[in-house]
């Protein structure tokens, strides 16, 4: 099979070039002067490559704002994650027989709960409690997610016990035990779970867009679709240039993170 | 961590999400279903029986979301099944450069949906991409998305795309634990390559293909972010779905109580899904031992 793998990895490329298409378009326009869209395809090469996008919305209106609370946003999840979720995945890895099975039931039935069906309940409690378009109603439901609990719980099966067996013998309690011992071995599985809760909730949009309802509190994807929504007509040019930053951490963490975010997709789908 | 308290302890935060984040939605909008609620005037206003069932039952509009919504489940997801297998395959076989593809074609899956919907309401616009491709073609272009013929499709072919190297990553992942041993042995018996396609590598990978079927459709039946970024629902209601139509009915009209009906249908219909997946996933164990 070896002689068809020059043709094979062209097509690959040729198809690549439109796939990616779309991306591409997103960023020349974002580096062209002026909000119109392209004349030609020809215009595809910006010339002269203007920084004049970039510049006004992150200058003007509430841009640099929709970043700074997606960042903040993202950074409490990622935390809450990884001590909440490790916590609970450990409570369940050292629970015997009946009780452990009854919690691994209910997180991996959490798993599958749509998001769709959070939207009222989540609006209508928040509310109750004064806390729609707050940081709170961005940060709470997203602490801890099963999916990690889940995965931190698989991983944590292969550690053995004889380590905390001996901090124990030293005397140490239990939070003692799995902050300097349990933690540190879980780093591995910590890495995936840090990454692909930035992405999902860098990329959030249905709850932080019902959660929220002025631009103080709008995240990035949320501000950006309410901005093309305008009573003028689209800057196509500043619209790309704010969907290119909304873009980049995801890319580049995709980039540098590749391996684990395609370890933490496959581990247990492929196995089945 | 060796009694029971400390255990507690330790389960006390996802115990707390788990409750307030999951069971309680799923019990509220049960609950609510059957009720007029006003989450601004104090929430229960008072019990409505079914009436609320009978009005979402009753009204064209839900119906047409329901159509919309299926017409979008099976117009993506046999597609983007079928492509994504056909995007791996070739992968598999990309020799050096497979790694590097494989990442390239991975990567609209990492930008947020809001942002590659922005991007396409400007590839369907009408001085957009997609015209300006046609007219090298001497086609006069259209208005992708205000057109009720249209707009759906065109929402449909965008998500195809998004997803295409998503799926592939799971196909891929499958492809490369095929034994090589067994294609070596059917090679010797002469077998052709659609064959070791149909008899090895498909009844291999079937697990993985029931998998992304399984969570597409999941997926699909909640569209939601391109149809109110794109379309607002429209023309003409001809990219309404079930969760933009419960959205604006919770939203828009404040009819919670209709709006948790549709929340509760979808909820049921996505749940029998994952359940016929356990289900056929533990035939085919039975069936291969």
């Amino acid at each position: 099979m070896r002689t068809d793998r020059a043709p094979i990895a062209l097509l690959l490329v040729v198809l690549l070039v439109i796939d990616l298409f779309p991306l591409l378009v997103m960023v020349s326009l974002s580096v062209r002067s002026g909000g119109a869209g392209l004349g030609s395809l020809g215009d595809l090469v910006p010339h002269p490559l203007s920084t004049a996008n970039y510049a006004e919305i992150l200058a003007k209106g509430p841009f640099a704002r929709y970043f700074l609370n997606s960042t903040v946003v993202v950074t409490l999840v990622v935390a809450g994650n990884i001590v909440f979720a490790s916590m609970a995945a450990y409570a369940v890895a050292r629970t015997p027989g009946r009780p452990a099975a009854v919690m691994l039931f209910l997180i991996i039935s959490t798993m599958m709960v749509p998001k769709h069906i959070m939207m009222i309940p989540l609006f209508s409690l928040l509310l109750g409690m004064h806390l729609v378009d707050t940081y709170y109603a961005l940060v709470l439901p997203f602490l801890v997610d099963a999916f990690n609990v889940f995965f931190i719980y698989q991983f944590l099966k292969g550690v053995p016990r004889e380590i905390e067996e001996a901090a124990a013998l030293d005397g140490a309690g239990a939070w003692r035990t799995f902050a300097r011992v349990i933690f540190p071995t879980l780093k591995p599985a910590l890495v995936v779970t840090s990454v692909n809760t930035f992405l999902i909730n860098w990329n959030s949009f249905l709850l932080p867009f019902v959660l929220t309802n002025s631009d103080r509190m709008r995240t990035l994807p949320v501000g950006l679709a309410i901005f093309s929504q305008g009573e003028h007509s689209v800057d196509w040019g500043l619209l790309m240039a704010g969907s290119t930053l909304a873009a980049i951490p995801t890319v580049v963490a995709f980039a540098v993170f590749q391996r684990h975010i395609v370890r933490g997709m496959t581990e247990g789908a492929v196995r089945g | 961590m060796r009694t029971a308290r400390e255990r507690l302890l330790f389960l006390l935060p996802w115990a707390l999400s788990f409750a307030l984040f999951s069971a309680y939605p799923i019990l509220f909008s049960l609950g609510v279903s059957f009720t007029r609620y006003n989450p601004f005037r104090g929430g229960l206003v008072g019990w409505a029986g079914f009436d609320n069932y009978r009005q979402v039952f009753a009204d064209p509009a839900f119906w047409q979301s329901l159509r919309n919504t299926v017409v979008f489940v099976v117009g993506t997801v046999p597609p983007t099944a079928v492509l994504s297998l056909a995007l791996a395959l070739a992968l598999d076989r990309a020799g050096r450069l497979r790694g590097l593809l494989r990442t390239c074609y991975f990567l609209p899956s990492v930008v947020s949906l809001a942002v590659i919907s922005l991007v396409f309401k400007y590839v369907y616009a009408k001085q957009g991409l997609l015209n300006l491709v046609a007219g090298l073609f001497g086609s006069a272009g259209r208005e992708w998305l205000l057109d009720p013929r249209y707009a759906l499709p065109s929402i449909m072919v965008m998500d195809i795309w998004e997803s295409l190297g998503y799926y592939a990553i799971f196909y891929l992942a499958a492809l490369q634990t095929v034994p090589r041993e067994l294609y070596d042995a059917a090679r010797v018996d002469g077998a052709g390559r659609l064959d070791l396609f149909k008899s090895i590598t498909l009844p291999w990978i079937r697990p993985v293909v029931i998998f992304v079927v399984v969570v597409n459709t999941i997926r699909a039946f909640q569209v939601f972010v391109e149809v109110v970024i794109m379309t607002r629902g429209g023309p003409m209601g001809s990219t309404q779905t079930l969760i933009y139509y419960m959205y604006e009915k919770a939203f828009s009209y404040v009819k919670i109580g209709q709006a948790s009906v549709v929340a509760f249908v979808v909820f049921v219909l996505i749940m029998l899904f994952a359940l016929a997946q356990v289900a056929m996933l533990r035939r085919l164990k039975a069936s291969t031992g």
